[in-house]
């Protein structure tokens, strides 16, 4: 097992930073994720410490060793890229065998190690099978043998399964975190999938302009989003944006307005009545509620039924309380009641939502 | 007009195209053939020959033999010249790159006869010590080498880095990647290349003659040449004729059977 420290990684193309600043750690065995959109550096990153490219500034340290100048071939990982990477004009033997060999071992080795690789990511017996002959989800299973079968001192994902379909991608991702589990080795996984990184992960970093804007858990990340960017990116939220009106040092409890509706908010320490804050209400945390518990509530509003749409699990409704829109998600049995409910009245409740600075 | 005799129409016009461009191409072939082995007795009657083939003089299959080693030297030389070069040129930023590949293109469109004669000029009244075999081999080699580097240039380009970023995140260094990866996945865009450096080599004419003067060698094709000058359009020369197709079509399918189709499969060249 293998720690990794990447130290104020920079890379710049022209006057474009790809990379901005960006330091990251993972612990021995952990799997940590940079989760991030399109184009916000996190393959540049990851690329960065695999070797493929050389950094315009930073450190990174493989446990105490500085790797920072050393080629790909010299630092001991194992790479899995996004497009499926197997050499075409071998077989899936001669695949998972070619790191074995370029590291000189004897052929008798060679076999029994690419037999085990094979076996933990349930490939045995595809050995003759040439890489055109595999469907994508055998094909990526294959990549995540060879590079097993080397024995890295760290692994790299980069966006492994973002061309596999939906059903694939949910069997794969755990396959990962089981392989991993099992291996005990270091893994920096990159995607721009929330979910992905969510099942997954033992921490995420989640990047976005070519910086670390937040690291923590995934329950850290997705219940205490710190920019508006976060809150945004990761799931769905109701963004609102509200003035302070008075704050409550006894209860902790501020209360903010928006749209001429006050909002209590459960907050730690006094916020400024001078700034503008967002606060952000995920449409999980909304309830339908009987008019009779709004005592239970700290906030609870009546408004109408502006739309109901059905996404399998969720029925979403566009609750209309004094021309502010929310997002509100009804579950089980109950969201059915929903679905031919448009103009109705109702009477929506919830008592926590995130307070962002602007 | 109904969709099936639509289709039936389309597909008629394809195959007579087909067989238009198969006799363009095979018909002068066929007819040097005739010219060989068909003979008019005295009585008006026809016979097939192949007593014109032992007409062939002793030179001619010297100067066969001349032309093999000339064209195998030629892919030899441009292939191992061209193909790191190419990978230089494609894998590697400098500045003038670009205005390179103009060049290289822009020299592609010379006309054979300029080259030549820029060939002889060079070789003959500047170099004089590249004259003889090795003067040919010079000048062929250097003559089709961009057609070997355009090939191998395109074949690079084409690959995908993945493969090769793979292979160094694998533990191979730049060398064995180069070798066990980068090369047998170029294989089929070098062949093409080879191909055609064989088959124009094997049949090149212009700058053959403009150098045969100053080199005092001859090839095959020259030797053709000079007998239809000599004796006219008679059966031994279009024997000649004859030989020097088999001779050049053997070779490609030696090669192909060989690496080529190795290639197409992805095996190892080298």
């Amino acid at each position: 097992m293998t720690r990794v420290e990447a130290i104020d990684l920079v890379k710049r193309y022209g006057s474009f930073v790809a990379v901005d600043r960006v330091t990251l750690r993972a612990r021995e065995g952990e799997l940590v994720t940079i989760l991030g959109p399109s184009g916000c550096g996190k393959s540049t990153t990851l690329r960065i410490l695999a070797g493929l490219i050389p950094p315009d500034g930073g450190r990174i340290f493989f446990d105490e060793k500085d790797v920072t100048s050393l080629p790909p071939d010299k630092r001991n990982i194992g790479f899995v890229f996004q497009r499926v990477a197997l050499f075409p004009h071998m077989n899936v033997y001669k695949n998972v065998a070619f790191g074995l060999e370029m590291r000189k071992m004897p052929k008798s080795m060679i076999k029994e190690k690419v037999k085990e690789a094979l076996r933990l990511v349930h490939m045995e017996g595809y050995e003759d099978r040439m890489p055109s002959q595999l469907s994508g989800g055998q094909a990526q299973r294959v990549e995540i043998a060879r590079v097993l079968a080397t024995d890295p001192a760290v692994l790299l994902f980069d966006e492994p399964l973002s061309n596999i379909d939906a059903k694939l991608k949910d069997e794969l991702k755990y396959e990962i975190r089981r392989i991993q589990r099992e291996t005990r080795k270091t893994l920096i996984y990159v995607t721009h999938d929330q979910a992905e990184a969510f099942a997954i992960s033992d921490r995420i970093y989640v990047m976005n302009n070519g910086r670390i804007e937040q690291e923590g858990t995934p329950l850290e990340i997705y219940m205490n989003p710190r920019t508006p960017f976060i809150a945004a990116f990761i799931g769905t939220t109701n963004f609102i944006e509200t003035s302070i009106k008075d704050y409550d040092e006894k209860s902790g409890i501020a209360t903010l307005e928006a749209a001429g509706l006050e909002i209590k908010v459960r907050h730690p320490s006094i916020l400024d009545k001078r700034k503008r804050y967002f606060i952000s209400i995920r449409p999980e945390d909304i309830k339908v509620i009987n008019p009779n518990d709004q005592e239970s509530y700290l906030n609870s509003f009546k408004g109408t039924i502006e739309d109901a749409i059905f996404i399998g699990t969720i029925v979403r409704l566009n609750i209309n309380i004094n021309g502010l829109v929310l997002k509100v998600d009804t579950y089980g049995s109950e969201r059915f009641n929903f679905l031919d409910s448009k103009g109705k009245e109702i009477v929506i409740g919830f008592n926590s939502c995130t307070i962002l600075n602007m | 007009m109904s969709r099936r005799m639509h289709e039936r129409l389309s597909s008629t016009l394809s195959y007579l195209y087909l067989i238009l461009i198969c006799t363009a191409i095979l018909l002068p072939l066929s007819i040097t053939l005739y010219r060989a082995v068909v003979v008019t007795r005295p009585d008006g009657s026809m016979t097939i020959s192949f007593q014109s083939y032992t007409m062939i003089s002793e030179a001619f299959w010297d100067k066969v033999l001349v032309n093999v080693s000339i064209s195998l030297l030629t892919v030899a030389i441009d292939v191992a010249v061209a193909v790191p070069a190419a990978y230089a040129l494609v894998k590697y930023e400098f500045k003038a790159k670009r205005l390179l590949f103009t060049y290289l293109n822009g020299v592609w469109y010379v006309p054979g006869i300029s080259y030549g004669l820029a060939l002889v000029l060079s070789y003959y009244f500047v170099y004089k010590f590249l004259l003889g075999f090795w003067g040919f081999v010079v000048a062929y080699s250097t003559g089709f080498m961009l057609l070997a580097l355009l090939t191998a240039i395109v074949a690079f380009r084409n690959l995908d880095p993945v493969y090769e970023e793979a292979a160094r995140c694998l533990g191979a260094g730049r060398l064995k990647t180069f070798f066990k990866v980068t090369l047998p996945l170029v294989g089929p865009g070098i062949t093409a290349g080879v191909v055609l450096i064989l088959v124009l080599s094997l049949n090149e004419f212009i700058t053959a003659l403009l150098l045969s003067g100053p080199t005092r060698v001859k090839t095959a094709p020259l030797q053709v040449f000079s007998d239809i000058r000599h004796a006219g359009i008679q059966p031994f020369v279009a024997a000649e004729a004859t030989v020097l197709q088999l001779v050049s079509l053997a070779i490609v399918v030696l090669y192909l059977k060989f690496f080529g189709t190795k290639y197409l499969r992805g095996a190892i060249m080298i």
